[in-house]
């Protein structure tokens, strides 16, 4: 007898990134059946790997973790699931036209060479300053929003908690905390640190992915944002697992497999089936119908209500919230396949491995972002590169390099449009890179490069923005992505949404997807 | 678009707009009573209100409703869009038919009421107290239909009173003869006539282009000559009006789009308009949380009618239960010509209106000559309407 495919589960999510895997495990482990849907052929969703050329294989887009907790780590046993990591902490460089080069080493710069001693000791001050205040954000990364639906003792207790610890710290950490919460990067730095090349990377790291320039009120946000990351109780570094992004995803999937998710590629999620006001399950464009009362979607906030609902069902109020969302990507990225190891004059060979950053001085990071208002490019445009290869040699050819630039400041709307821009804008990256590195140009094999237009359509994120919607302080934690979804739960009985548009946000995290499984597990228990 | 700002920056210094029969009652008038209906200049009284009530009860009277609020909805998916909007379901409803309806906001709390005149499955009127076009706009998100405001466009007449059907047919308007209650017909290619009016009396309401208007009002009033034809004004409506039950907005209850404080927003049900909601639609703006507000039981207040003890007018009067507790208010009053009672509508807190339906007390200050009087006037819950007249619902209708 054939055996029929099972069409019913208990929970069915939508999207197999790593938010949507994280959920899957958590779920699938609290006893349910749990199917994944994928639309393309492999999982990892934004933090997919190709091979640009022949024996070069790097991360489509993100190509360090800065932000995967050992929460979520330990939920999914990636560690017994083939991720690990050796040299952990990547340093970063700030990089400049004379090679007096800016060095951060140990978490986010506990170490810095190339700056003089006063800054030095300003620079610690600050950062520990910063690191303090990024840790009371830190506690509500892992738990569900406070919202209209979700107000309980406790949630609010945590608030008092955390508000109390900063008391404790004494006066004047409580006051700089209120009065810093909203200033702008360049603000912070002018009163502490002289040095333009570390004020540059700074302001670089506030302001990357969203649509800030160091001067925008609240860009010091981004950095808090950054610093909530930790790996392994360090705070604020990046990693790079062996075997690439690609073993971190794939780590991500043998966790999914092994607890028991049922996964299928290809099944493009075409709307939802709704019933008596209720989710019923899911259609896909392949013809495939299946059942559920509970579906998790893990896609962009934009394509979950607005095309896989449809407006037509959904309240006029809540479609005006999803319309005020900013969906649209600021950041491009540039692959090239390298046929040798490239040479950076002030740099050694064993220097190329960290993450390089060009973002001269505060006032060059805000001009680069001004052309962005007017949907035009820089014209020296912010950058921050590695080489993936230098991390895990097995990513290219002996000899060779991979260079993966993330390009800040490249809006989704160009004026010009993208057809038209897309050429110059590497020509001015890959300029500015051979002005660091005589002869890289030459040594380019291949190169692939993604516009947030060609986000939006590789990877089915409207808008192209890595993090599915602006980051910013206006669409945090209760506030993301908007007020009434804010616990993971919709106006839809029975859908629930996780990903890079809930609560906490951008990065390879993990904790949107756990947060959202416990908030399903609960509603299912009551 | 730049030159209607112009011309409207200044629009709070201009006199109020004249609606296309203004010059008809402006003649009639005596005592200049005018107030502000939606930026029009409108009658309260027009000579005296006792006449005035009194022909929509025993003649015909004539009320412009000119300033009334319309949309033109058009296009395949209106239908679908009104049961997206709207609490009723509109494919039920028939063609060339009337439905009074509302609709809600995400919240379920009552955004207008207003009559939806169907031609049919892609055509739409629908008229209403106050201007709803950015929320229909993006109400109509991924609908193929076009909204139209045609207030400006479109003058109305409201005629009411047991002649009213003589002294149309009288005008030449025979067809209007075999109309039911809530349907509709066009008597020319631009004339509308529906049966339907305010007063819970027999009467119509006829809708017509603004370059009509003198030739339509010179042969009413010459039709209604011999029929105690009268033009009105609102107050004398608004006793014919409270008598029938029927709730003004932001007057019985506050629209959400205005309520400002928390709890002044209200649901249908808590206006007396349950029976309005059509829970087995499968969806509409609201439904969700009116359904939740039902499971939880958190609906807070109820509309009732009231018949109260004498004859002073309880206008704004506080509701006690047992002479001390406050439980509601009143939100319009009248003596009552016709039942010969003190009347009135009321929000009362729940559960009073509901499981305590005794022991309720009313407020009334009445000032004579310089002094007031205090008194606390009982007051029963019954069955709205106050009057009830077999000529509303009589096809067809009266000739006399």
């Amino acid at each position: 007898m054939q055996e029929v495919p099972m069409k019913s589960y208990d929970v069915i999510i939508v999207g197999a990134g790593h938010n949507g895997m994280a959920a899957a495990v958590k779920l699938s482990k609290s006893g349910r059946k749990v199917l994944l849907l994928e639309s393309s052929s492999k999982p990892g969703g934004m933090a997919v790997s190709n091979e640009i050329f022949k024996g070069y294989n790097t991360a489509t887009l993100p190509h360090l973790i800065n932000h995967l907790s050992s929460k979520v780590i330990k939920e999914l046993d990636l560690f017994d699931h083939g991720l690990e990591i050796k040299n952990k902490i990547i340093p970063s460089i700030s990089i400049d036209q004379n090679h007096n080069h800016v060095f951060l080493n140990g978490e986010y710069g506990s170490n810095v060479e190339g700056i003089n001693s006063e800054d030095n000791h300003s620079w610690l001050k600050l950062r520990k300053r910063l690191f303090n205040q990024a840790n009371l954000l830190k506690r509500f990364i892992s738990n569900t929003p406070i919202n209209q639906e979700n107000i309980s003792f406790l949630g609010k207790l945590k608030f008092i908690k955390a508000g109390l610890d900063l008391r404790l710290q004494g006066k004047e950490e409580f006051q700089e905390f209120f009065r810093m919460i909203l200033m702008c990067v360049a603000d912070v730095l002018e009163e502490e640190i002289e040095s333009d090349l570390l004020s540059g990377i700074v302001s670089f790291d506030s302001t990357l992915g969203i649509r800030l320039g160091p001067r925008s009120p609240t860009s010091l946000m981004g950095l808090l944002y950054r610093f909530s990351g930790e790996f392994n109780g360090q705070q604020g570094v990046q990693i790079f697992p062996v075997g690439g992004m690609e073993q971190l995803i794939k780590s991500f999937y043998a966790s999914v497999e092994s607890s028991g998710v049922t996964t299928l590629f290809s099944q493009t999620v075409k709307n939802f089936i709704i019933k008596d006001g209720k989710i019923d399950g899911v259609i896909t464009k392949e013809g495939n119908e299946y059942k559920s009362r509970i579906v998790l979607s893990s896609v962009s906030p934009i394509l979950t209500f607005l095309e896989l609902i449809g407006t037509k069902r959904l309240d006029t109020g809540f479609i005006r919230e999803l319309k005020s969302l900013r969906y649209h990507g600021n950041v491009s990225k540039l692959n090239l396949a390298l046929d040798r190891i490239p040479v950076f004059e002030g740099l050694d060979e064993n220097q190329l491995s960290s993450r390089i950053v060009y973002a001269p001085s505060i006032e060059h990071v805000e001009k680069n972002f001004n052309p962005s208002k007017y949907q035009e490019l820089p014209t020296d445009p912010n950058f921050e590169l590695v080489f993936p290869n230098r991390f895990d040699q097995s990513l290219a050819p002996n000899g060779a390099a991979i260079a993966s630039i993330i390009i800040q400041n490249t809006p989704y709307n160009l004026k010009n449009g993208w057809e038209k821009s897309r050429e110059k804008l590497q020509n001015d990256v890959l300029s500015r890179l051979e002005s660091f590195s005589p002869g890289i140009k030459k040594s380019i094999l291949a190169s692939q490069f993604l516009s947030p237009q060609d986000i939006e359509n590789s990877f089915n994120v409207p808008g192209g923005h890595w993090h599915h919607s602006e980051l910013q302080i206006d669409r945090m934690y209760s506030l993301r992505p908007v007020f009434k979804c804010s616990n993971y739960k919709t106006p839809l009985s029975g859908l629930y949404i996780c990903g890079s548009g809930t609560h906490p946000g951008g990065g390879i995290n993990g904790n949107s997807g756990i947060n959202a499984a416990k908030q399903i597990i609960k509603d299912i228990n009551n | 678009m730049k030159n209607n700002f112009k011309e409207n920056k200044n629009n709070f210094k201009q006199p109020l707009l004249k609606t296309p029969f203004y010059e008809m009652f402006s003649k009639e008038m005596t005592q200049g009573y005018w107030y502000d209906w939606s930026g029009y200049k409108a009658a309260s009284i027009v000579q005296d209100q006792e006449l005035e009530y009194f022909a929509i009860r025993s003649t015909a009277s004539l009320f412009d409703i000119s300033p009334l609020i319309k949309y033109r909805i058009t296009g395949p998916d209106t239908e679908d869009f009104l049961n997206k909007l709207t609490i009723r379901n509109v494919g039920q409803q028939k063609n060339n038919t009337v439905q009074y309806t509302i609709w809600c906001d995400d919240e379920g709390n009552v955004l207008d009421d207003g009559t939806l005149f169907k031609f049919n499955n892609t055509s739409f009127r629908l008229c209403c107290q106050e201007r709803h076009l950015p929320w229909f706009i993006d109400t109509s998100s991924g609908f193929n239909v076009e909204i139209l405001e045609e207030t400006n466009l479109i003058a109305g007449l409201s005629i009411q009173g047991p002649t009213s059907a003589a002294v149309l047919i009288n005008a030449g308007y025979q067809s209007i003869d075999q109309l039911k209650p809530f349907e509709m017909i066009k008597v020319t290619d631009d004339i509308l006539i529906s049966r339907t009016g305010f007063t819970g009396d027999l009467g119509y309401e006829i809708f017509l282009p603004n370059k009509l208007s003198t030739a339509v009002w010179n042969n009413l009033w010459k039709a209604g000559e011999d029929l105690g034809i009268r033009a009105i004004g609102f107050n004398a409506l608004n006793i014919a009006r409270i008598e029938t039950g029927f709730i003004i907005a932001n007057s019985d209850f506050i629209t959400s789009e205005h309520a400002v404080r928390n709890n002044r927003a209200k649901k249908p049900d808590e206006i007396g308009m349950s029976w309005m909601v059509d829970m087995t639609k499968q969806y509409f703006n609201g439904k969700a949380a009116i359904q939740k507000a039902r499971e939880n039981n958190e609906n807070k207040f109820i509309f009732v009618a009231l018949e109260i003890d004498g004859k002073e007018p309880a206008d704004g009067a506080i509701i006690y239960h047992n002479k001390d507790l406050e439980v509601g208010i009143i939100t319009a009053a009248t003596w009552s010509p016709t039942a010969k009672k003190s009347i009135a509508l009321a929000t009362l807190k729940l559960p009073y209106g509901q499981k305590i339906k005794s022991n309720l007390w009313v407020e009334i200050y009445v000032l004579r000559e310089l002094e007031y009087f205090k008194m606390m006037k009982k007051a029963f819950i019954v069955k709205a309407p106050f009057v009830k007249l077999s000529r509303r619902n009589l096809t067809p209708p009266l000739r006399k």
